[in-house]
């Protein structure tokens, strides 16, 4: 049986379940308690006092304390029978045995755990013995057991006697004590700002309890309100003085001294300042209030970062490596300079806390005033930080402390290997978390985290507008018409379209990097007038990129040429060299011929640059520079490097791309880019504008030759107009007059494309002008002739390609052949002669398949196909068709001149 | 819904430029495939594939080009869709030549007003970047496009858009038609026609400078300012069947003669409710859901409600409309378009 008499009382069978909230067979309402109220006093009383005899006397002065009357002893004994009818109905097996009579009275007896009552009693005990043995943890579960356990006021819905009174009262203070031990060791568990609610409502519930006010004080400081906490001190002080004349207790008094001190006491190990605001980060167990203060490590965590966001996923595989760890394992987060490693391990650190008794150390391994730290400064700085005196050999006596306890070290900016590993933990129990310059394959031990590029949601967040946009809410301004409020609102999402798109362009100009979106961030704020959208166009310009992300402290140049100074002098010179290709990955290949050096000499270098997070691998053999070390590489190669260095390291690029683009133009067929493929027409285009800058006119048009089947094939418009519109110019520099009229067809068949039909005509006639090679001069006749075409003039398009037919006549065929029988099908078909078209269709696909090329000869079998297909839909071209437009027929207007059918009307 | 052209055989070797005087010219398309094997194998595509769509915008066309000569019609950029939609499904995405490409949604905005300035002596090239999506694939074929469009006029990015297509079987479509005709005259008492006679709207009103291009009637303004009109079906030019091949007894009404009663009734709207000068106005906005094909032998209403005037992101006047097509009660289409006057 369970009685229940923390609130109203309940009674419920199910003997053989536990008393407690949420139990099974939990009796409902009112359980099978019962109704009378002086049946309710009698079974309150013994059960009070369960397992104790209580006399008839003590029962009939708790039911008429004042007056009993004159047959209370008879009615005593007629209630005590209707009890022992409901506990026997409540429980047939040991119900007839709960109700005893013992004299000089009656007894219940129950056991412990029958009566929430001595359960809540007995889990008070225990927390409290917990609490004394420092085991927070357990104290705090407890507590919450044995608070949850009260329902309200004991035995809130039966009349009290004194018996009862009293009891009611002993058990309320005990339920206040047992919430002030939970909060206690709640705050020994570093937390502080969860609590601030709940102690403030206990104080205005008990305001002249000192307990809960130091404990509020204490909370408030943890959450950095050190002005509240002393403005609680100022009115428990007020209160105390007004009520009952007397100042706060000297626990209270210290603690408000304390607060005024600034005392770090107050705060959990890790905390440095009185701003905390994040108790769940809370170390291990301050000292409190008023309490002696056992050596606690002083951890020295950077303090945190308000504006941090994102990094969510790697902050959870941190936690989770750092609380997995085995032993000598060790975590470390790596990255590009200003990835934000130290935020990071710093947040980390304080999320696992917890699971680190003996508390956290943080020592910066470089710190910003003096040198970089040797193992055995470090070790010592560390033993200090921890409470230990730094004896003569700090390594050795750090591994013992470590091995002791249960620590976390911080190990933040190392160097190198050396420098860290005489300070790793090397047994169960402690582990260390490191930032630094090590690379991702680094030591024994090292579980590796390594931070990349913020995704765009994450960059969207970091750039969020701190304020509110204020656009509006001057009245003067505000609409008057209601319905203006939704014109209002589809300009605030054009507005807010407009700047996540601007956003997201001003996260991939800073490639996504923390530090450089900061400075971002840090401009905007300083400049509320500048737009997103205007800081992403100056931001464009890569020239003055990185002088443009420099706010302040925060210098993206120089914190990236901080890791580039560190590198040796063989690492800089490629450093510098690989920015010359172009933006995104990069194999070996293109890395060899920008160096000058051996495929495996470029890989070894590489390699090394990656193990100093200035490279990122992203493929076997392939790499990809981050786009602002991209920049920087770029300017430094400007400031240092000579002239005719860079135009040679140009050359050895765009030679590279050329030759590589011819390869893969014996495969025209293919388009899908592999690792290990032909370069993209992105990186052919790039290398081409690199060898125009540096005046490299025949690699210029060679790379253009190369990119005329790509640029075709993939409708690349905009690149097909700068990639020969650069190598027309690099071809009338060199003086190559054949090269020119190659170009300027080309430009000739881009405007064909795109319907600038004067412009072609002005460019097939500039060619024809330049070349004497008669394959050129094929196709430059064959453009013509579809200019005539199109407009219908198919006699004389006919009559332009005969002399074109005669030029290739005693020449091998080639792409010129193509085309040729292309055009004579096409103007087949515009004369009715689909017998004729059919044969030059033909001879296109044996062309193509001389040629090896799978896109010409698929388009010349289809066309073959469809050589009586209307001829409104052609396909003139691979991919390209030309499209007439027909008259339908005329609807005339209706005979009787009205307007809409089925009604009489006029115009 | 409006069906779109067909392309049918015509004699060839007609000067291009005499296509503007009935059509939008001679254009290409090109597509840019993601790869070239599906073109290889002549397989259809499978997701997305990328079009190019380039002409010159029009400036004799009897209908984009009749009015104050301010703009270029932005209709234009629909229709060449409209043209080429179905031909896209058949041609890239294996849709079986039987299948009626109905479009049931148009999006278009305008993004940038100059661009359409017409500059008298120039003839503007318009490329329209479309990128085909199929939808509801069944067995490999696509019983659907998405199109999402970005216009460009002389390379300018110009307006942007997206268009929704439903292939539909024969029997399916047959179905469907034979329905709507059953169901139009089987409910006569849903018949709603005009009382009296019908004038066509004065064309400086509706932005157009021919009567035979108004297609909307003199309106009526009912107690909640609420513009009702007629769609004229009768006496109207021949570009709008034109634009359509559409045979003489075909008994729809062409998807461009809604399109363009949509826009005119906006104008109209715009004007008479909020005093925009239609001379001035451009349609800067068109969303357009179609409900069902509209008869050409049943009278058609429309109801037009302006917005209030707002201003668009350069501080022009704007109006939104909206225009809801009914027919025996029924609707046909729903549009929400924005007005826009220039300075």
């Amino acid at each position: 049986m369970r009685f229940r008499i923390l609130g109203p009382l309940e009674i419920a069978g199910a003997p053989d379940a536990a008393v407690g909230p949420g139990a099974a067979g939990a009796p409902g309402a009112g359980g099978g308690a019962p109704r009378a109220p002086k049946l309710r006093a009698v079974l309150g009383t013994l059960l009070v006092r369960a397992n104790e005899v209580v006399s008839v006397d003590g029962l009939i002065d708790e039911l008429w304390p004042d007056s009993p009357p004159r047959t209370a002893t008879s009615t005593l004994h007629v209630y005590v029978s209707h009890l022992r009818k409901l506990l026997r109905a409540a429980d047939a097996d040991h119900g007839s045995t709960t109700l005893l009579t013992r004299s000089p009275g009656y007894l219940l007896a129950a056991r412990t755990d029958e009566i929430d009552a001595t359960v809540f009693t007995e889990l008070h005990e225990q927390a409290t013995v917990a609490l004394e043995e420092a085991r927070y943890a357990r104290a705090v579960e407890l507590e919450q057991r044995a608070t949850r356990l009260w329902r309200g006021p004991l035995l809130s819905d039966t009349p009290h006697g004194l018996l009862l009174e009293s009891a009611a009262t002993r058990l309320g203070e005990a339920r206040l004590a047992a919430v002030e031990q939970r909060i206690l060791a709640e705050l020994h568990l570093g937390r502080g700002a969860a609590l601030v609610s709940e102690l403030q409502a206990l104080t205005t519930e008990h305001p002249l309890r000192e307990e809960f006010h130091a404990q509020l004080m204490l909370a408030l400081c943890r959450s950095g309100q050190q002005a509240e906490a002393l403005r609680v001190y100022a009115q428990v002080r007020h209160t105390l003085v007004d009520e009952l004349g007397i100042e706060p207790g000297p626990r209270l008094r210290r603690l408000h001294r304390q607060v005024l001190d600034g005392d770090e006491a107050l705060l959990p190990p890790g905390r440095t300042t009185l701003v905390e605001h994040t108790p769940e980060q809370g170390t291990a167990a301050p000292a409190a209030p008023g309490e002696p203060t056992a050596p606690v490590p002083v951890s020295l965590l950077p303090a945190p970062d308000p504006d941090f966001t994102g990094r969510a996923d790697q902050l959870a595989q941190v936690e989770h490596l750092l609380l997995t760890a085995p032993a000598g394992g060790w975590v470390a987060v790596l990255g590009l300079p200003g990835s934000g490693t130290s935020a990071v391990a710093a947040l980390a650190a304080r999320r696992v806390a917890n699971a680190f008794p003996h508390g956290t150390v943080y020592l910066d391994l470089r710190p910003s005033h003096g040198p970089e730290l040797g193992p055995v400064e470090a070790a010592a700085a560390l033993l200090r930080r921890a409470g230990a005196a730094p004896p003569r050999e700090p390594v050795e006596e750090l591994q013992l402390l470590l091995a002791r306890r249960r620590m976390l070290l911080v190990l933040d900016h190392a160097a190198t290997e050396e420098q860290i590993r005489p300070l790793l933990p090397t047994t169960p129990g402690s582990t260390a978390l490191v930032t630094g310059r090590l690379a991702p394959t680094g030591p024994a031990g090292m579980l590796p985290v390594v931070l990349g590029a913020l995704t765009r949601a994450e960059a969207r967040e970091l750039l969020a507008p701190r304020t509110t946009d204020n656009d509006g809410a001057d009245g003067s301004d505000a609409p008057t018409d209601p319905t203006a409020d939704d014109d209002a609102c589809a300009t605030d999402d054009t507005r807010s379209s407009d700047d996540a798109r601007a956003t997201d362009e001003l996260t991939r100009l800073c490639g996504g990097l923390p530090l450089a979106l900061r400075a971002v961030a840090a401009r905007l704020a300083a400049r509320p007038e500048l737009t997103r959208a205007a800081l992403a166009a100056r931001l464009r310009d890569e020239r003055s990129r990185l002088a443009l992300l420099r706010v302040g402290d925060l210098d993206v140049r120089a914190r990236l040429h901080g890791a580039y100074a560190r590198l040796d002098a063989v690492e800089q010179d490629g450093f510098r060299l690989l920015g010359l290709l172009p933006r995104g990955r990069f194999g070996v290949g293109a890395a060899a011929a920008v160096l000058g050096r051996e495929p495996v000499e470029a890989s070894v270098l590489a390699e090394a640059l990656v193990g100093r997070h200035l490279l990122a691998p992203v493929g076997a053999d392939a790499y990809a520079q981050h786009e602002l070390l991209r920049l920087l590489a770029r300017q430094l190669l400007a400031e240092r490097d000579a002239g005719p260095a860079v135009r040679a390291a140009t050359a050895r690029m765009c030679t590279w791309y050329a030759e590589e683009a011819e390869e893969a133009a014996r495969l025209p067929g293919a388009s899908v880019f592999t690792p290990d493929g032909p370069p993209r027409r992105v990186e052919l285009v790039y290398a081409l504008r690199a060898a125009h800058e540096a005046g490299l006119w025949r690699l210029t048009v060679r790379l253009a030759d190369a990119l005329s089947t790509p640029l075709e094939r993939d409708g690349a418009w905009d690149d097909w107009a700068t990639a020969h519109g650069l190598a027309l110019d690099a071809a009338r520099r060199a003086g190559d007059r054949g090269a020119q009229a190659r170009m300027l067809r080309s430009m000739g068949e881009l405007a064909w494309y795109q319907r600038d039909l004067n412009r072609a005509e002005a460019c097939y006639r500039q060619a024809a002008g330049l070349t004497d090679d008669p394959s050129e001069g094929a196709r430059i006749l064959v453009g013509q002739a579809e200019l005539l075409l199109d407009t219908g003039a198919v006699d004389e398009a006919h009559a332009v390609l005969t002399p074109a037919r005669a030029l290739l006549a005693d020449t091998a065929p080639d792409r010129a052949h193509f085309e040729l029988h292309r055009a004579l099908a096409l103007t087949a078909l515009e004369r009715g002669a689909p017998q004729a078209a059919r044969a030059a269709f033909a001879t296109c696909a044996r062309v193509a398949a001389t040629l090896r090329d799978p896109r010409l000869e698929s388009y010349a079998r289809r066309r073959l196909r469809g050589a009586d297909d209307p001829l409104d839909a052609v396909e003139v071209r691979p991919g390209l068709w030309r499209l007439r437009t027909a008259p339908g027929p005329a609807r005339t207007p209706a005979p009787d001149g009205h307007l809409l059918a089925g009604a009489g009307s006029d115009r | 819904m409006t069906d779109v052209t067909t392309m049918p055989g015509r004699p060839a070797a007609r000067r291009a430029h005499d296509d503007d005087t009935t059509g939008s010219g001679t254009r290409h398309l090109v597509h840019c495939p993601p790869s070239w094997e599906n073109c290889l194998l002549d397989a259809p595509g499978l997701g997305e594939e990328h079009f190019m769509l380039t002409g010159e915008l029009p400036v004799r066309h009897p209908l984009f080009n009749d009015g104050p000569g301010l703009f270029h019609d932005l209709q234009t950029v629909t229709e060449s869709v409209r043209e080429i939609g179905e031909f896209v499904g058949h041609r890239y995405f294996g849709v079986p030549v039987n299948r009626t490409g109905l479009f049931h949604g148009f999006a278009l905005t305008l993004t940038d007003l100059a661009a359409w300035r017409v500059v008298p002596g120039r003839r503007p090239r318009l490329s329209t970047e479309i990128r085909a999506t199929p939808v509801n694939v069944v067995n490999g074929v696509p019983r659907g496009l998405d199109f999402r469009l970005l216009a460009r006029v002389d390379g300018a990015p110009c307006a942007t858009g997206s268009a929704g297509l439903v292939f539909l079987m024969p029997k399916l479509y047959g179905n469907l038609r034979a329905h709507n005709r059953r169901a139009v005259r089987e409910t006569p008492e849903l018949d709603e026609r005009p009382v009296g006679p019908v004038h066509a709207a004065d064309p400086a009103e509706v932005g157009r400078a021919g009567a035979a291009n108004v297609v909307v009637a003199r309106p009526d303004q009912d107690s909640r300012e609420r513009l009702s009109t007629w769609v004229l079906t009768r006496g109207v030019g021949p570009v709008f069947a034109a634009a359509e091949h559409r045979s003489p007894g075909d008994e729809r009404l062409p998807g461009l003669h809604l399109l363009e009663s949509l826009r005119q009734s906006s104008l109209l709207a715009a004007g008479r409710a909020r005093g925009l000068t239609a001379e001035r106005c451009v349609l800067a906005s068109l969303d357009v859901r179609f409900r069902g094909e509209a008869e050409a032998a049943l009278p058609l209403r429309c109801l037009a409600e302006a917005g209030p005037v707002g201003r668009d992101a350069h501080g022009r006047p704007s109006v939104p409309v909206t225009v809801t097509l009914t027919q025996c009660r029924r609707t046909v289409a729903e549009a929400r378009t924005v007005v826009v006057q220039d300075f």
